[in-house]
């Protein structure tokens, strides 16, 4: 079913139409908040605290709208405010809880490890630039729609992910080098 | 390399952040009961859709009278204590209603730091035709922060309310703010 | 005639922490207790409120939360409080330093609420710092928020100025504004006019 039949229920008050797109959605939203607080417990949280939001408000969701790019709306900006309450508080399990991830991992180990080395790649970049590189590489979005759910230009957009790529282009050559 | 290269880079780069984490069937499953729990507890959705629209109403504005601001009282707070000799608040207590709607929950209860966060000390009763749980609670003036467990599992903010900025332990929680009787500033 | 009035306001104070005390017991286990009752017994030392950080250690025992994260909550919003009291000066009522608290772990700057301090000396900062730290919860930037905030304290806005900006800021999110877009609109029904002449980013 496409999500804008799932939408059309949804708003109805159809919760397993909700729950469907919000399983279709859980991979991306998981991997952008993964990436963007670089935790996997507050990621989760965020993502849960995300589909909440937008369950709440589906019934005014206007059905002329994308609803990938409004529920990316709400995550990205749930992902901005927890990154920034999580460096306010200076909670760091980061290291920790990521380490214990890794080592319970049961994912092939070539795919853990590319995984891995991409991730921490891209955890270098500037938070703006990172999230750039996400939205564009990693979800396929259009420039239109990035701007719709950062608030930024098309052109502002563009120059992040060229600033994201020239950062990323020697430590993936590294990573790639055959 | 060209810049077909590079993009070529760049595009491996995003599909290996593509693949699903370790554990993440389990964290989808988590969410997915959330969103059950809170659907049941929802008050924008089938709750509302089926009350005729003047308890609708009715709902939003007594749920909205607690959310912020000085919550109602239902009846004349009674002064207890004055200040005390280390400058500790005002003492005095004025019952407030904490009000939520949810027409599928089996049971609703209010927790928050006036009852130590405890799901089984303050359980709300069913109102307004059953559609609607609600508890008066006497508190001190001041700030406070609450929230609601729907079954006894789902711990669910106040949708009418501010919320509480702190996340110490992940969920969201919600605040209410009691008007202190002699607060000279109010 | 005092001296019996202040044993009896003593005695009440200490009655009160045992019960404190005894509730953190119950839930917390023997290193934790230790660590957290120091906090605790640190803020009742310095006349600053007691019952949100019980309140914090409570919550992630509940919760099942470590001991370590417990731990560094309530001992984070003991700073929080101390900053608070920094910025908002040494009569901020309880409500205020944990408002002010919570909206420093929002991210706002202790400026921000010097300059609500002020701005507004005589009225009470409690709803302006909860609708701050909401609005900045709900995604509005900080400076955004801070900026909208400080105007209608300029503007002298009211309790309920307060409340319904933060009620249309939420509903012009939910409808798909962005939220600094909407922080910056919905002010301005307080000040009639924008917080100031810089661009909305």
């Amino acid at each position: 079913m496409t999500d804008e039949a799932l939408v059309a229920r949804a708003v109805e008050g159809d919760v397993d139409a909700y729950a469907t797109l919000a399983e279709r959605y859980y991979g991306s939203c998981a991997r952008i908040a993964r990436r963007m607080l670089r935790n996997d417990a507050d990621a989760e949280d965020v993502v849960q605290e995300t589909f909440l939001r937008a369950l709440r408000a589906i019934k005014r969701f206007d059905r002329g709208r994308v609803f990938r790019v409004w529920l990316f709306t709400i995550l990205v900006n749930q992902c901005r405010t927890a990154a920034t309450s999580r460096k306010r508080r200076q909670l760091r399990f980061t290291d920790d809880e990521t380490a214990l991830d890794r080592a319970t991992d049961e994912r092939p180990t070539g795919v853990v490890e590319e995984t891995s080395a991409v991730a921490a790649a891209v955890d270098r970049l500037d938070p703006l630039l990172r999230e750039a590189f996400l939205l564009k590489y990693v979800e396929g979005l259009e420039y239109g729609e990035m701007a719709t759910i950062t608030g930024a230009g098309v052109s502002a957009l563009k120059m992040r992910v060229k600033r994201a790529c020239d950062a990323l282009r020697p430590m993936l050559e590294t990573i790639y080098h055959d | 390399m060209t810049d077909r290269d590079f993009e070529h880079l760049y595009e491996r780069a995003g599909a290996a952040l593509r693949a699903p984490a370790s554990g993440e069937d389990a964290a989808r499953e988590r969410m997915v009961q959330r969103i059950r729990a809170e659907a049941a507890s929802s008050t924008t959705r089938r709750g509302i859709a089926l009350l005729p629209w003047w308890a609708a109403v009715a709902a939003a504005a007594v749920a909205f009278a607690v959310g912020l601001g000085t919550g109602r009282a239902t009846r004349p707070a009674t002064v207890s204590a004055t200040r005390g000799a280390s400058g500790a608040a005002d003492l005095a207590q004025r019952p407030v209603e904490f009000v939520f709607v949810a027409p599928t929950a089996r049971n609703v209860s209010l927790v928050g730091d006036f009852n130590g966060w405890d799901a089984k000390a303050t359980p709300m009763r069913r109102t307004d035709g059953r559609t609607t749980w609600s508890v008066a609670v006497p508190l001190p003036a001041g700030r406070h922060v609450y929230a609601f467990v729907v079954d006894g599992d789902a711990w669910v903010a106040d949708p009418q309310a501010p919320l509480a900025p702190e996340q110490w332990y992940g969920q969201r929680n919600s605040v209410v703010i009691v008007a202190s009787l002699g607060d000279r500033r109010l | 005639m005092k001296t019996p009035i202040l044993a009896l306001a003593c005695l009440l104070a200490a009655t009160v922490a045992s019960a404190q005390d005894a509730r953190l017991r119950g839930a917390l286990d023997q290193e934790t207790l230790a660590k957290v009752t120091h906090f605790v017994d640190s803020a009742r030392v310095e006349s600053l409120p007691v019952d949100p950080l019980i309140g914090i250690a409570l919550e992630g025992a509940q919760k099942h939360a470590a001991g370590a994260r417990i731990t560094k909550a309530v001992q984070d919003y003991l700073g929080a409080l101390r900053a608070a009291r920094a910025a908002l000066g040494p009569d901020a009522t309880p409500s205020e330093l944990t408002s002010g608290a919570g909206a420093l772990l929002s991210g706002v700057s202790s400026d921000v609420l010097r300059q609500l301090r002020a701005t507004n000396p005589k009225r009470s900062l409690t709803v302006p710092l909860v609708v701050l730290a909401d609005l900045i919860a709900r995604g509005v930037p900080k400076d955004t928020a801070a900026r909208a905030i400080a105007a209608a304290a300029r503007a002298n806005a009211r309790d309920d100025d307060y409340s319904a900006l933060r009620r249309f800021v939420e509903q012009d999110i939910i409808a798909g504004a962005s939220p600094a877009a909407a922080a910056m609109l919905r002010v301005r029904n307080i000040t009639g006019t924008p917080p100031d002449d810089e661009p909305v980013p």
